[in-house]
């Protein structure tokens, strides 16, 4: 395989964040990201508007297949801190 | 009889044509059908009955039974976490504080599967007019009550099955403790105390299961009846200034 070298670097190191920044605050990073979206007014806001986008495709426009899809992301947002901190314990 | 004078040719125009014998798949194809039926009779043709045939009647009733069916295949499992959310035993958006908001918000999440296919179904109630339009209607609706309540009937076993029998005691710490080398004492301990406590919240599902297929099934009579009676005004009106 051919690597590219730049400045004793491969490409690949600069396509790497753990390049630029510690893997203790890369991590933190996404959890704080995911601590916003999924916790608090903002995951509140993004689930029902997510519910709110599901029955107006799925029953005002009776497109039934984007219906559910916004029913399962308001599901995913609704529940989604409780499965990470579940599953990762975040 | 056509209320007109017929073709050239002397028949009597149908003007079903082909849609009569589309096999339903999809909902939209069954408001196509309906709507043929209806525009047909508003315009004061006489459809012979058979032309629903029984065939037919099965495959529209087979459409409403497939909606409602997956409403259910989706809400039997999901019911009690949004129950065990208003009950105040499992969290939402990451929090145990328990606002109104949440608890509203988990309700409605809980309704809107079912409710969002009976508001569908609604629509078609604008049809609700002539002979063979409402029969399909009818068969429609049937197929999806049917469906409603098998719904019912399952989700009521599964839920008192799982907390009277699967959910007992002896056996929840018995397989849990299976996993005792793999998982520590302490998580272990921690799943014991949440099944216990949050068992309830399936008695409660079972309560609420009952409610939402209660409003499942009466939301497109409601759209029927009201649609109907706009549809006959209709028709009415268009009489009067013919």
């Amino acid at each position: 395989m051919m690597t590219i070298y730049v400045a004793g670097r491969s490409l690949i190191d600069y396509l790497n964040p753990l390049t630029y920044m510690s893997a203790d605050k890369y991590t933190l990073i996404w959890q704080h990201i995911f601590a916003t979206v999924l916790e608090g007014f903002w995951a509140r806001f993004f689930a029902s508007s997510a519910l709110f986008l599901s029955f107006f495709v799925g029953v005002y426009r009776q497109q039934v297949v984007p219906g559910i899809v916004f029913f399962f992301v308001a599901l995913a947002i609704a529940y989604g801190s409780c499965i990470t901190k579940l599953a990762f314990g975040w | 009889m056509p209320k007109d004078t017929p073709d050239r040719t002397g028949h009597d125009v149908t003007p079903i044509g082909l849609h009569g014998s589309i096999k339903p798949k999809s909902f939209l194809d069954v408001v196509s059908i309906v709507q043929n039926y209806y525009l047909a009779e508003k315009d004061g043709y006489e459809l012979p009955d058979n032309l629903l045939t029984l065939k037919g009647k099965m495959l529209i009733s087979e459409v409403g039974l497939k909606g409602a069916a997956l409403s259910a295949l989706i809400s039997i499992p999901l019911t009690p976490f949004f129950v065990g959310v208003v009950e105040r035993f499992i969290p939402i958006f990451g929090s145990y504080d328990f606002s109104y908001f949440d608890q509203v918000f988990a309700v409605v999440l809980a309704l809107s599967f079912g409710m969002g296919y009976s508001l569908i179904v609604t629509h078609i109630g604008k049809f609700y007019a002539g002979r063979l339009a409402k029969r399909a209607i009818n068969w429609l609706v049937f197929g999806l009550m049917f469906a409603a309540s098998l719904k019912l009937v399952l989700a009521t076993i599964i839920y008192n099955g799982l907390y009277a029998t699967v959910l007992q005691e002896e056996r929840v710490g018995r397989s849990l403790l299976r996993l005792y080398p793999y998982v520590s004492y302490e998580t272990l301990d921690k799943a014991y105390r949440f099944i216990m406590t949050a068992k309830p919240v399936l008695l409660t599902s079972t309560s609420f299961v009952f409610l939402s297929t209660f409003l499942m099934v009466c939301a497109p009579w409601v759209g029927i009846v009201i649609g109907g009676r706009r549809a006959k005004r209709l028709i009415a009106r268009e009489k009067m200034y013919e």
